[in-house]
């Protein structure tokens, strides 16, 4: 359930395509590579390509292949990478690689292959939802392995810097791509690495090593609209995962949601404090004052239909602001955006019905995401009020809908419209959508911007 | 009367052929005495129905002067040995026999007819009693709630087409409605009574309309949103009173029959609503958000935000109680493997 006000498409760059490929996808047989090999050992300074036939040949023992296989028919559900740290067998992937394990690990199970076509057992030892990490244990050691590079372990890699993407596209066969590091992707709250070069289904979870053959980030996404712009996550993320509890031997669902669910509500925590603590600004919408957030983490846009065609017989003016966090959870389960919008609306030929019918038209009241397995039916509550008798604050009229996560306890979708209810030929509206958010951040978030909503006199 | 009359050796009496519903179709005056019934040209009332005998019935006097019905082709069959068998019917005022698919009526003139009714009401004296005055306001009243409902939501530019529907095809549909239960009424009965059927269903429309827009209006006015069980409730009631109106006019004798029925198919209507609501827990269709009116027609007065906020807290215990019941398309969720 949502509230939103046209226009409703968000902005595309930051619409992520998360590099994990589903076994359904199929790629025909790979054409045979060039047999043109260069023996030789690479000169230094090696030329781009010689760097990376070296890193490939250096890196293809610690790689995995991470499937995931429903138990019963011992099919593949899904595949991604993986790549090992540790002499006995520790390995590192995206939790995305392994949330359908994670969440349902009585129906699903994992293996790994390894580059010369081994195969084996991998246990879920703990993850990271946020950073979308996991770390599992091999079941057998005597690997190679290998080390973080501390420099972008301290986040002090030089921008433009040649890194070297590894995993396994589109399940047919282990692949280096070349890049370049480009910074941390700006104007966001949660940190990722952009990547200026190719990422492909599959490659999930695999390394991206810096020319000296260590871990500068793990792979992780790549943008849809746009030409080698992929993502990574930083590595002190990875090392950091190292040191937490992990997860006990018998491994339940209820065990790794309830886990879920905690490193949600402590994200999500802090993320409202974060932005409380960057303060709002107040935006003029005709003689209305409504507050915007004054964190750069949101990715804006506005719409008006000022110049369409016929002469609109009633104007809107409307703006949103989302924050695309976009946490993985299962498949068919996301969270963690933030969507503010507003809009002012003014006529001078509708009447005071038809203005409220226009109002009413504008404002599209949306079912997204609520599916009965994930979501409780969305509670509501509809009433008016006015903030304050002073004059300054119009009288409002305002719907509040939430539903709870049926999985992750303590966690809810909630979203908000209000609508300013003092002049019959002018108005402002504001809605406010929160997903994955406690019931107090979400109140006091929408308590912070209803009392702000103002009308100058 | 005249002693002549009275010194007439017959009475006259009255044959009458009735339809299926009991209406006359013929009547035949006798004055001498007796006639006779049959397929045959030497009868004296000749009916071509060919489940009749060619001479079939005798209607008369005998030498007592009682009037008597009798069967000739009871009395035909061969090897029937005495005439006793003969099947006669004795006529008091009245008597009705059914030969063949026809049925006679004969009737004396001591038959006593009812009194006249009382005209219902004086016609035409009052424009509200008529079917035609009433029919003219409720219409009126509807078509103008239609066009101003249009003109409401016009938010754009004109356009005829959205007014000819309020105006024009919107009373053509009822019209046509109205019209398909006239034809029903003229093939049963004999009236069409076309002002009596478009009178109901418009007034059906005004109800309907009325209700609709009173929940609009409470719900903006005072948000209290009207349960949609009792909304619905309402409209099935509605119907059922539609339905019940229109059969009252088709077959007005049976009205009771007519009305049990329809209340018992309400009553299940209603029932079966009750019963999906409280049976299944699924999200019922509700309107999350009122229509939006004018400010000018908000009644209540606006309360504070510490209000609103303490009744979105209540609806917190809601849903972590509905969190923890299944849904009920019976999904299977993750295998709770405790």
């Amino acid at each position: 359930m949502s509230f939103s006000l046209k226009p409703a498409r968000d902005g595309g760059l930051r619409c992520m395509l998360l590099v994990t490929a589903l076994a359904a996808l199929s790629v025909g047989n790979a054409a045979a590579q060039p047999a043109a090999k260069n023996t030789t050992p690479p000169a230094a300074p090696a030329a781009p390509s010689a760097t990376a036939e070296a890193i490939y040949r250096d890196a293809k023992p610690r790689l995995l292949q991470i499937r995931t296989l429903v138990n019963t028919a011992s099919q593949k559900s899904s595949t991604g990478s993986g790549f090992l740290i540790s002499a006995d067998g520790l390995a590192i992937t995206n939790y995305h690689v392994v949330s359908q394990h994670a969440m349902e690990p009585q129906t699903y199970r994992m293996e790994y292959v390894s580059a010369d076509g081994t195969r084996g057992k991998l246990k879920l030892l703990s993850f990271d939802v946020i950073n979308d990490l996991a770390l599992v244990q091999l079941d057998r050691g005597g690997w190679t392995y290998f080390e973080f590079d501390p420099r972008a372990v301290a986040g002090s890699l030089p921008r433009g810097e040649r890194l070297f993407s590894l995993g396994n596209p589109l399940d047919i066969g282990f692949a280096v791509m070349e890049g370049n590091y480009s910074g941390l992707v700006e104007r966001s709250y949660s940190e990722r690495i952009h990547l200026s070069g190719p990422m492909n289904p599959g490659m999930s979870g695999g390394p991206t090593l810096t020319a000296g053959s260590r871990i500068s980030g793990v792979n992780v996404a790549k943008a849809i609209s746009a030409e080698q712009v992929s993502f990574l996550v930083p590595v002190k993320y990875a090392a950091a995962l190292l040191t937490r509890p992990r997860l006990p031997e018998a491994l339940t669902g209820k065990l790794t949601r309830a886990e879920v669910t905690r490193q949600l509500v402590e994200w999500q925590d802090g993320l409202y404090s974060a932005l409380e603590g960057k303060g709002f600004k107040a935006t003029a919408n005709g003689p209305y004052q409504i507050l915007e957030s004054a964190a750069d983490w949101f990715t804006c846009g506005a719409g008006t239909n000022a110049d369409a065609k016929p002469k609109p017989r009633a104007r809107w003016d409307s703006s949103y602001c989302s924050m695309q966090n976009y946490l993985f959870i299962a498949g068919d389960l996301h969270t963690g955006n933030i969507r503010l919008a507003r809009a002012h609306y003014t006529t001078a030929e509708l009447n005071s019905f038809q203005f409220a019918n226009f109002i009413s038209q504008h404002v599209s009241v949306s079912s997204d995401g609520s599916s009965a397995k994930r979501f409780t039916p969305p509670s509501c509550h509809e009433d008016m009020f006015i903030a304050g008798n002073d004059g300054a604050h119009p009288r409002l009229r305002v719907y509040w809908c939430a539903s709870a996560y049926r999985d992750l306890e303590g966690l809810y979708n909630t979203t908000l419209l209000a609508v300013t209810q003092d002049r019959n030929n002018e108005a402002a509206v504001m809605t406010l959508s929160l997903s994955g958010v406690s019931y107090a951040n979400a109140m006091r978030f929408a308590q912070r911007l209803l009392a702000e909503i103002k009308v100058a006199p | 009367m005249s002693a002549a009359m009275n010194t007439q050796a017959f009475e006259p009496f009255w044959v009458e052929q009735l339809d299926r519903h009991g209406a006359v179709m013929s009547r035949q005056r006798v004055h001498d005495g007796a006639l006779t019934v049959g397929r045959g040209y030497d009868n004296d009332l000749i009916i071509d129905d060919p489940y009749i005998a060619p001479a079939h019935l005798r209607i008369g006097y005998d030498g007592d002067g009682a009037l008597w019905i009798e069967d000739l082709v009871a009395n035909a069959p061969a090897g029937s040995d005495s005439p006793a068998s003969s099947t006669r019917m004795l006529v008091g005022s009245e008597a009705s026999i059914r030969i063949g698919q026809t049925t006679l009526r004969v009737r004396t003139r001591a038959f006593a007819v009812p009194p006249a009714l009382a005209m219902a009401a004086p016609p035409a004296t009052s424009f509200l009693g008529s079917d035609g005055g009433r029919l003219l306001i409720c219409a009126a009243v509807v078509m103008l709630m239609s066009l101003l409902s249009a003109w409401f939501k016009q938010t754009g530019e004109f356009k005829v087409a959205t007014y000819l529907a309020a105006g024009v095809f919107l009373p053509l549909g009822i019209l046509a409605w109205a019209g398909v239960w006239s034809l029903i009424t003229r093939i049963v009965a004999s009236h069409a009574h076309f002002l009596r059927h478009a009178l109901i269903v418009f007034a059906f429309l005004l109800g309907i309309e009325l209700i609709d827009d009173a929940t609009d209006f409470v719900a903006y006015a005072l948000t209290w949103k009207l349960p949609s069980l009792i909304a619905q409730s309402a409209a099935t009631v509605l119907m059922g009173a539609l339905i019940f109106a229109h059969l009252s006019v088709v077959v007005p004798r049976r009205k009771r029959i007519a009305g049990t029925i329809i209340g018992v198919l309400v009553a299940i209507g209603i029932g079966a609503s009750i019963a999906e609501r409280f049976d299944t827990d699924r999200p019922q269709p509700q309107r999350i958000v009122a229509k939006l009116l004018p400010p000018f027609l908000q009644l209540k007065q606006p309360g504070t935000p510490e209000k609103f906020f303490k009744d979105v807290d209540a609806l917190k215990a809601k849903l972590d109680e509905a969190r923890k019941k299944e849904p009920s398309s019976s999904v299977a969720l993750f295998d709770d493997d405790e």
